[in-house]
């Protein structure tokens, strides 16, 4: 520090030896009073070195001191948030607080299990991911069962047992019971029925029958909108037993779907999702599966199809009619043809070359006689035991009597005692049956459900069901596994287990939920030690090899008589009613994040709308938004219209789980009540009118525009092009830039995360959205804000249509933040508030961002998310409950930025482990939160700087492309290209299938076209991406 | 100077002793007439409607504001580029006129120069209202904090509040540099607490031949810095469009264009002033129609170059080759938010040919409306440019269209009114034309009144 000489140093030592008292100084060479020091002084302090060289009294050291210290104090203004640290008086075994906990249990969908694990965060339960052991899920989940958390802090759940509207106590209800069994014990249950919903549960289909059987008189029905009795009695003229068939779809090579959409709304469609895509990713298949799909809705099955043809829902049937015959098989044909001669020509062709290995799947929502033909076909195939088999029916309840046949028991008197469980029949009960009104004249009527909804309301009794999380029970997966579901937590109201209400139907006692549950399992255990079998299932969240095993399938052969004669087809417009993709019959409506999930293919949120071809719209001149007034016989409806290209000519669609009145803050008035219309004879479709009413609703949708204007986002090519040109998809790369760039780095960072989306694979089923809302806690905004283009979704699914408005193809992109490497957003921010990491990450700091939102208008892929207002307010409209976010990630507050961070908080979890015990990062061992829950394995995230990694191999495939990466900003999130396979004796006539529009498309390639590699003049890079792409083919 | 058109400037019989009489009686005497009071009971309303507007949006967010996600800037942005640009040609007309010795500045740069300032307060405002979270706004600043935290100096944001700081500060330095002798002025002829308010103000002028040689010199140091001020901070302005990648934004033409805009916008604004003013304070021999003819000139000057930069701006699209930047006119030409467009080209580019004609640009009725559509047209310029680019940009999925609130209405309209209201309290506090600048112009004319009379005594003693 100091440079003195030797006679400084003896000046310096001469000056303190005559001192005393108190003398400051600041630096030696002030206090040997340098001449050299005194020159600095004078030059750096022009006419003020008089004060540095003056002496520092007492008085001046304090002074400054103080005004340091006050100014220094300045800094800490912010107070600190008051906390208080409750230890824990029984330490949970195990826990550690900080580290999530996984406990693996089942969500049942309808009643059919979906395998889950669930993250645990200090006894709360916030996260839904699939369970990777689950035949039904393989690990990937769905949207309601991740949505399941939200609901289960929904403050609208039933919470406590109401007779008949005002609280009441569990024990006055049991009084009550006690009464009425006397009263059926008197008359061995005459006038007493059970109506419950889809019931795959052993142990409550089991508890259900020792009901029946201590009172023989009373009745099982069971109604669900979505059921399978179309199924059973197909295979009941089939089979001559009630059988449900289950696909093994990865052993398939063609598939036909009869408005099938099972990759969103069978029983099993994770795993049929999973199994489809296993051939249908180029990047591991020689050959493709080809998809052909009938449908009279577009769904996200048909945009996965390679032929897609559209008819409205009575001429499925047709259709099966005309695809039976032409395969040999004698059925009356159609009276009139639904599928042109050569479509059918080249479907039937390619069926008998690669059968067995094909399957025919018919919709549930199909009448029976679609069933009988689908198999029959695939029987005449072979494809029974290849592609498909068929096993005892899953649900229990498919035995028990129809909604319709307790209505005519209500109107006959016949029924005094109604216990409803799971069900509600004054929402969703076709419109014809007046269900709430006939319900009504039920002398004793009691409701077992998580909402006091429509139909608890007009019971005098309702008893508060437990939500799946709090539960102990078991249900049925698609294929009979039995599943288990524990509680992640305990009954946060009074709610009742499904066991605990019939125990206490059966008993009069209130039981312990565990010990029903494990009562009934030891009763039915037939091995040694019950207690290894008992936890080694909990722990596994199902019962090992529990699936049903395949039953033989010898056609029988009198189904042919069976079938009803061909319907004539007539030209009058056609209402269909169709499961919501992301309220399924409405029951999951109070659900704010599924309500605010748009609908893959229409991209609405917070409605429902009267989808209508373009065609009948502009006929009937209206346009998407104007309300109509739909006429169904005496049944009218009013609903805003949605103008969907793809749609049948001559029907119209309205979606399911609108128009709740007693749902919950959420769901009541949203959406139009589509059961309202609904005729409990033909469920599916009606012959309606519609008209216009004038008025116009604006319909809060996260896409405006539908068409891609040309542009090459998504790039698709046949089969026989990729083989030809493998890397059709990589357009020049940008030359770098003159100045330098921030990447790469000098120096070696230790990982270089990077993600890659297969358009092959994705089929736009929003799992991966719904998964980062949770994971992510990403609020929900509202209809208002939706409308107004605010909606906060890291991850979009953009939906392109491409071709005519009469069958246009469908395309799905989901889009994250890219992670550019050279990121436009970061450069701009004036406070540095979003910066690149040395991992490659694009990382939001938001207690430093003040909002000026210059990164969003910076970013070309717009993927940022801004918070205009405080969305995540305890007032906020739909505040989510603090206990249901994840405590890894920060809650953003208002005014801030926000979007994809690549699951950070994952990504260093996993690390920190890493670098705790020793050892590198496996490959695959850490997963983004979309990535864990897409069932086609579509997004596949790595690190780059590991050669052997899923993700490097992904990356150098030549299909792999950055969008809009002529801009140099090199994204770290990029596309494998889809590659299609179609038919090739079908693919010319595309153009008649587009109806001769033009294509404002999605880049394909040209057959023609230099391929890369090859010199090209520089034009040829423009022509290739040319703009307003409109000449008429 | 030829003598004819410095007297066109100036009234025949106006001497030193009546002109400080009149002006300063405008402030020290005369009651404010009806028309003032009117005008401020309706700029207080709006900077009422503005305090509302501001207290609703730092309590409940910038959601109240026209934005979504593919347009998040809207409404303050544009409106800071606005006011910005009427700032700009108070300070040029100041500065550049000052230099350049232009004889007809004297009666139109006290008001110019107090538009810029209050102009330049507005546009202030608005990058904070701008911000999500505006009490935060200091993070731009370069302040040593405890985590060693700085701006991004990468950012045009942070030029940009380094820009309009400097400008503020400038701007209210020179102002009131030029009061200063007319302060003198009035402390001389009030009488009471004004005599002590002046006084104050004054800072001790006396008028000594020191004191006017040191103003003399300061004023012209401040004019020679105001030229490239004026310059540099549209420009920076113009840099946080240009400066992105998005099209529409991303052209290097942008800081001319915008200079010239502004400059456009200024002079429109100050021609407004001055036909108000005048016929509000009875000043139309003081403020001729010569003024109001050269400042339609200056008008059609700029309008000129801001047409210009329109054909360059679509040019430039086109030739690039780029096709999200030819995507982007398009848009602008048929898209949602074609009448904004069209309405521009009407007002900025037809409606000032009109200026060609002398008749119209010394008719202050038909100078007004000009200086109006003017400013109307310059807003929709800044409208199209932030509004349109980023709401068709590269991704077709995430095209969404905004339009402005009536909270945005509501902020810009009492913008406004606290503009409206600072002038009018401003022209009631100080003179509202540069007393000694027009004494100086009085001083020439006698001296060369003098120079003639001794060079033709012949002529002067016949009459």
């Amino acid at each position: 520090m100091s440079s003195l000489n030797r006679r400084q140093w003896q000046r310096l030592h001469e000056r303190l030896a005559g001192k005393s008292g108190p003398t400051y100084w600041r630096s030696l060479e002030e206090l040997a009073d340098d001449e050299a020091f005194s020159e600095f002084l004078a030059d750096e302090f022009p006419g003020h070195d008089s004060v540095w060289a003056a002496p520092l009294d007492r008085r001046r050291v304090l002074k400054l001191m103080a005004a340091s210290f006050a100014l220094g104090g300045l800094t800490a203004c912010d107070g600190q948030p008051r906390e208080r640290l409750t230890p824990y008086i029984d330490m949970p075994e195990g826990l550690l607080p900080g580290r999530p906990r996984y406990y693996a249990t089942t969500y049942p969908i309808d009643g059919y299990a979906h395998g889950v694990l669930v993250q645990s965060r200090e006894g709360r339960p916030v996260k839904v991911e699939g369970n990777p052991d689950h035949p039904a899920t393989l690990g990937a989940c769905d949207v309601f069962s991740q949505a399941s958390v939200l609901s289960l802090y929904d403050p609208d759940r039933a919470s406590t047992v109401m007779q008949r509207g005002h609280i009441a106590g569990y024990s006055e209800f049991l009084t009550a019971l006690q009464a009425q069994q006397n009263r059926w014990d008197a008359t061995r249950g005459k006038g007493l029925a059970f109506l419950t919903g889809t019931i795959t549960s052993p142990s409550e289909s089991e508890r259900l029958h020792a009901l029946l059987e201590r009172w023989p008189e009373a009745r099982w029905y069971t109604h669900t909108p979505m059921d399978r009795r179309n199924v059973y009695t197909a295979s009941r003229w089939l089979f001559d037993a009630p059988r449900e068939p289950i696909y093994h779809l990865d052993r398939a090579r063609i598939l036909v779907s009869l408005d099938a959409n099972f990759l969103q709304e069978q029983p099993g469609f994770l795993r049929y999702a999973r199994d489809f895509s296993q051939h249908r990713r180029p990047r591991d298949n020689d050959e493709l599966l080809r998809l052909y799909v009938l449908e009279s809705t577009p769904s996200i099955t048909g945009s996965m199809a390679e032929h897609r043809l559209l008819m409205r829902y009575p001429r499925i049937a047709d259709a099966a009619r005309q695809l039976a015959n032409t395969l040999g098989l004698d059925v009356p044909p159609p009276e009139t043809p639904a599928v042109p001669d050569d479509w059918l020509a080249a479907l039937a062709e390619d069926l008998r070359r690669q059968a067995p290995a094909i399957a025919v799947m018919a919709s549930d929502q199909q009448p029976a006689e679609v069933h009988a033909l689908a198999h029959a076909i695939n029987a005449q195939l072979n494809a029974f035991g290849t592609t498909l088999e068929f096993i005892d029916p899953v649900a229990a309840s498919h035995e028990a009597a129809s909604l319709g046949d307790l209505n005519d028991a209500i109107q006959a008197r016949e029924i005094h005692s109604l216990v409803m469980m799971d069900t509600n029949p004054a929402y969703n009960a076709p419109a014809d049956l007046n269900f709430a009104e006939a319900l009504q004249t039920v002398a004793w009527r009691c409701h077992w459900g998580d909402t006091y909804n429509e139909t608890a309301r007009l019971c005098h009794w309702h008893v508060p069901a437990t939500h799946p999380l709090e539960t102990w029970g078991d249900a049925r997966a698609f294929d009979g596994t039995l599943s288990l579901l524990q509680p992640l937590i305990l009954p946060m109201h009074d709610g009742k287990t499904a066991l605990q209400f019939l125990a206490v139907l059966q008993e009069g006692i209130d039981h312990d939920a565990h010990d029903l549950l494990v009562e009934d399992w030891r009763a039915r255990y037939h091995g040694d030690d019950f207690e290894t079998f008992w936890h080694t299932s909990l722990r596994d969240g199902l019962v090992g090899d529990s699936a049903f095993g395949p039953r033989s399938a010898e056609l029988i052969g009198t189904w042919r008589e069976q079938l009803p004669r061909p319907s004539p087809s007539t030209d009058e417009l056609v209402l269909q009613l169709r499961p919501d993709p992301s309220l399924w019959d409405g029951r999951y409506a109070n659900n704010a994040w599924l309500q605010e999930l748009p609908r893959p293919l229409t991209k609405l949120t917070w409605d429902s709308a009267l989808l209508i071809a373009p065609a009948q719209a502009e006929r009937r001149d209206l346009a998407t938004g104007d309300m109509v007034r739909i006429t169904a016989r005496e049944h009218t409806l009013e609903a805003p219209i949605y103008v969907l290209p793809g749609m049948p000519q001559d029907a119209v669609t309205l979606t399911l789980g609108g128009g709740r009145r007693q749902a919950g803050n959420v769901a009541n008035g949203v959406g139009a009540n589509a059961y309202a219309l609904q005729q409990s004879g033909a469920p599916w479709s009606i012959a309606v009118t519609l008209e216009k009413t004038g008025a116009h609703r604006q319909l809060a949708m996260t896409q405006n525009h539908h068409a891609i204007e040309g542009r090459d986002l998504i790039r698709v090519a046949d089969l026989d092009t990729y083989r030809d040109d493998p890397h059709f998809a990589q357009h020049e790369e940008p030359h770098g830039s003159l100045y330098p760039e921030p990447n790469p780095t000098d120096h070696e960072p230790r990982h270089a995360w990077a993600m890659s989306i297969d358009l092959s694979a994705c089929i736009g089923c929003n799992a991966c959205v719904t998964a980062c809302q949770a994971e992510n806690n990403i609020p929900v905004v509202g209809a208002e804000e939706v409308r107004r283009g605010r909606e906060m979704h890291w991850i979009r699914i953009d939906r392109y249509f491409k071709g005519a408005l009469e069958g246009p193809e469908m395309v799905f992109q989901p889009v994250t933040c890219m992670h550019c490497e050279n990121a436009p957003c970061e450069y701009v921010c004036p406070v540095g508030a979003t910066q690149h990491s040395a991992d490659g990450l694009n990382e939001m700091i938001y207690n430093r961002c003040i909002g000026t939102r210059y990164c969003s208008q910076n970013c070309p892929y717009k993927v940022r998310r801004f918070n205009w207002f405080h969305y995540t307010g305890e007032t906020a409209t739909y505040a989510v409950p603090a206990a249901a976010y994840n405590p890894d990630v920060t809650v953003r507050a208002r005014g801030v930025m926000e979007k994809c961070t690549y699951c950070v908080q994952r990504i260093n979890r996993k690390r920190r482990d890493a670098e705790i015990e020793g050892r590198n990062l496996a490959d695959g061992e850490l997963q983004t939160a979309c990535q864990q829950s897409c069932p086609t394995r579509a997004i596949v995230f790595g690190d780059l700087n590991d050669p052997e990694s899923e993700i490097s191999r992904l990356k150098s495939h030549p299909l792999d492309y950055g969008i809009l990466s002529h801009l140099n900003v090199r994204p770290r999130t990029t596309y494998l290209a889809a590659v299609r396979t179609p038919n090739p004796s079908l693919s010319n006539s595309a153009s008649r299938e587009s109806g001769g529009m033009g294509e404002v498309g999605i880049y394909t390639p040209e057959r023609n076209a230099p391929k890369l590699g090859e010199a090209q003049p520089l034009e040829h890079r423009s022509d290739s991406r040319v703009f307003f792409r409109k000449e008429p083919s | 100077m030829k003598p004819t058109e410095r007297d066109a400037l100036l009234p025949a019989d106006l001497t030193h002793a009546s002109l400080t009489q009149r002006i300063s009686a405008l402030v020290l005497e005369r009651r404010s007439p009806l028309g003032w009071w009117i005008a401020v009971l309706i700029c207080a309303g709006l900077t009422l409607m503005f305090v509302l507007s501001l207290s609703v949006l730092f309590t409940v967010g910038i959601g109240i504001f026209g934005l979504n996600i593919p347009v998040a800037w809207g409404m303050p942005i544009l409106n800071t580029i606005w006011w910005i640009g009427i700032a700009h040609a108070g300070t040029l007309i100041s500065a550049v006129l000052l230099l350049t010795r232009q004889p007809w500045r004297a009666a139109i740069n006290r008001f110019a120069e107090a538009m810029a300032m209050f102009a330049i307060v507005c546009a202030g405002l608005y990058p904070v209202i701008h911000l999500g979270r505006p009490q935060f706004f200091y993070y731009l600043l370069p302040y040593p904090d405890t985590m060693g935290l700085w701006p991004q100096w990468r950012s045009p944001l942070v030029w940009d509040f380094l820009a309009i700081s400097t400008y503020l500060i400038f701007t209210a330095s020179f102002l009131y540099m030029s009061l200063l002798p007319d302060l003198a002025t009035l402390r001389d002829r009030a009488r009471g607490w004004r005599a002590y308010f002046y006084a104050v103000l004054a800072l001790g002028w006396n008028g000594s031949a020191a004191h006017w040689m040191r103003y003399e010199k300061t004023t012209m140091i401040f004019a020679a810095l105001a030229t490239p001020i004026v310059v540099t901070v549209t420009g920076i302005i113009s840099l946080d469009l240009a400066v992105s990648i998005v099209p529409g934004y991303h052209f290097t033409i942008f800081p001319p264009y915008f200079v010239a805009g502004a400059l456009f916008s200024g002079f429109s604004t100050v021609a407004l002033l001055a036909v108000a003013l005048r016929s509000l304070f009875k000043l139309h021999d003081l403020v001729t129609p010569t003024h109001l003819d050269y400042l339609g000139r200056m008008m059609l000057l700029f309008a000129l170059i801001v047409s210009y930069a329109y054909t360059q701006e679509i040019f430039v699209a086109f030739y690039s080759g780029e096709d999200y930047y030819r995507t982007v006119y398009f848009d602008r030409w048929t898209g949602p938010y074609a009448p904004i467009w069209w309405s521009m080209i009407f007002c900025n580019v037809v409606l000032t040919q009109l200026l060609w004609f002398k008749r119209v640009r010394r008719s202050p009725m038909a100078l007004l409306c000009l200086a109006l559509t003017s400013n109307l047209g310059m807003w929709l310029e800044r409208f199209q440019i932030v509004f349109t680019s980023t709401h068709a940009d590269y991704m077709p999925s995430n095209w969404d269209t905004v339009w402005p609130t009536g909270w945005d209405w509501a902020t810009y309209f009492g913008s406004l009114g606290l503009f409206g209201l600072l002038l009018l309290i401003f022209v009631k506090l100080m003179p509202l034309i540069s007393m000694h600048d027009m004494r100086a112009l009085i001083a020439k004319r006698q001296a060369s009144e003098k120079s003639r009379d001794e060079a033709s005594p012949g002529e002067a003693s016949h009459e």
